[in-house]
């Protein structure tokens, strides 16, 4: 299996939005869904993200939890708009307002327990820093980057 | 040019596989990307003559100490050949000063700890002092008490003072150890650092533009490229 050269796609205004969700939020964290598809063009594969789903919960500036009515709205959502089988929830992102792009060790847990296959990633957003990055799991499911893409439509 | 319409060619057990191709030119325009191809490690080859150069330095270096110590065993060489090597032995021992230096940080204690505010504003500490549980070696530094202050003149201009025990085999921690960082982009200033008993007294200013929500960070540095938060006040 041969991952694109960018193993993560996604579109400017889905990146825009995430981020002002985790502006809307601070100082605590924000989490929600990422939802696209999982992708083959040729022999190289790759995720493709299209669209987010905010999910509320308790949260602080050093952690947010999913409440199970949030998650339960969340996935109403997207079987309500995305009704075509090849869009689905495809990982997760979360805010780290002020202290940079990693994956605590709770995030590790949660991406091994939730999303632990190669198409599965997290979005980490720095709303202070105004930085962001995707993230994966190696196959010792230890943290790393994901090479990522993010396109605008042309003369949009 | 439009992309071609996703086909579904796999329903497997948790997900479907798509097949399409990655958005590109001229339908798309790439605004952003990041892959490690991009930030390639490099690791840079010292030219031969500049290792013979420094092999050569750094013997002449350890003569010349040999020379300051055992005056007696150089009976046979020309003084020239130490005094030119001076210098070079200088930097010969800074360079190992330093390293020790930045390996020897340690810390010892766990818990964080009081804190007292004479203003209004609300300060909080993180129970589990934020990133330096991701430095091993420093999980252990205790920020013992925070004061935040205004300064009279200028309600923009914060005034923090605070103490953190730091164990260290050498008194080497200095202005340099800390960073006070607003919104993750205003440098507040450390004015001086104090070693009170056991413990480091820090004080800082900083000044913030306006009214608003700010998040200041007080940050140890390990290394120049290396640090971690120890507290976080949101005022």
């Amino acid at each position: 299996m041969r991952w694109h050269k960018y193993q993560v796609h996604s579109f400017a205004h889905v990146i825009r939005g995430i981020i002002s969700e985790c502006i809307k939020y601070l100082p605590n964290e924000a989490i929600g869904f990422l939802v696209g598809m999982y992708c083959r063009w040729g022999d190289e594969y790759y995720t493709l993200i299209d669209d987010y789903i905010p999910v509320g919960g308790s949260s602080s500036q050093y952690h947010v939890i999913m409440d199970v009515e949030s998650l339960g709205a969340a996935l109403k959502i997207l079987e309500k708009k995305y009704n075509d089988s090849k869009h689905f929830i495809i990982g997760w992102y979360h805010s780290h307002p002020g202290y940079g792009l990693f994956l605590s060790d709770t995030d590790v847990k949660s991406q091994i327990t939730f999303f632990p296959h190669p198409y599965h990633v997290a979005l980490v957003i720095d709303p202070i820093r105004k930085e962001y990055g995707f993230f994966k799991l190696s196959a010792d499911n230890k943290p790393i980057k994901a090479s990522y893409a993010i396109w605008r439509k042309a003369h949009e | 040019m439009s992309r071609r319409k996703p086909v579904i060619t796999d329903k497997g057990y948790e997900i479907s596989l798509v097949e399409a191709p990655p958005p590109s030119p001229p339908d798309y325009q790439l605004i952003k990307s990041w892959s490690p191809e991009k930030y390639p490690q490099k690791i840079k080859q010292r030219p031969t003559a500049s290792i013979i150069i420094s092999v050569i330095a750094l013997l002449i270096a350890i003569f010349s100490i040999i020379h300051v110590v055992f005056p007696s065993l150089f009976i046979g060489l020309t003084t020239t050949v130490i005094s030119t090597t001076t210098s070079t032995t200088q930097v010969t021992i800074a360079i190992t000063a330093s390293s020790t230096v930045t390996t020897t940080i340690t810390s010892t204690t766990t818990q964080p700890t009081t804190v007292t505010s004479p203003s209004t504003k609300i300060i909080y500490i993180p129970r589990d002092l934020m990133h330096c549980r991701f430095f091993p070696s420093l999980q252990g530094i205790k920020l013992v008490n925070l004061t935040l202050t205004y300064d009279k003149k200028n309600e923009n201009k914060l005034q923090l003072l605070f103490d953190v025990t730091i164990s260290s085999q050498k008194n080497i921690i200095d202005k340099k150890n800390f960073t006070i960082l607003a919104n993750g982009n205003l440098n507040g200033k450390i004015n001086t650092v104090e070693k009170i008993s056991n413990k480091y007294r820090i004080n800082s200013t900083i000044t913030i533009p306006d009214e608003g929500i700010y998040i200041i960070d007080i940050m140890f540095n390990i290394s120049e490229n290396e640090n971690c938060t120890i507290a976080r006040i949101h005022c």
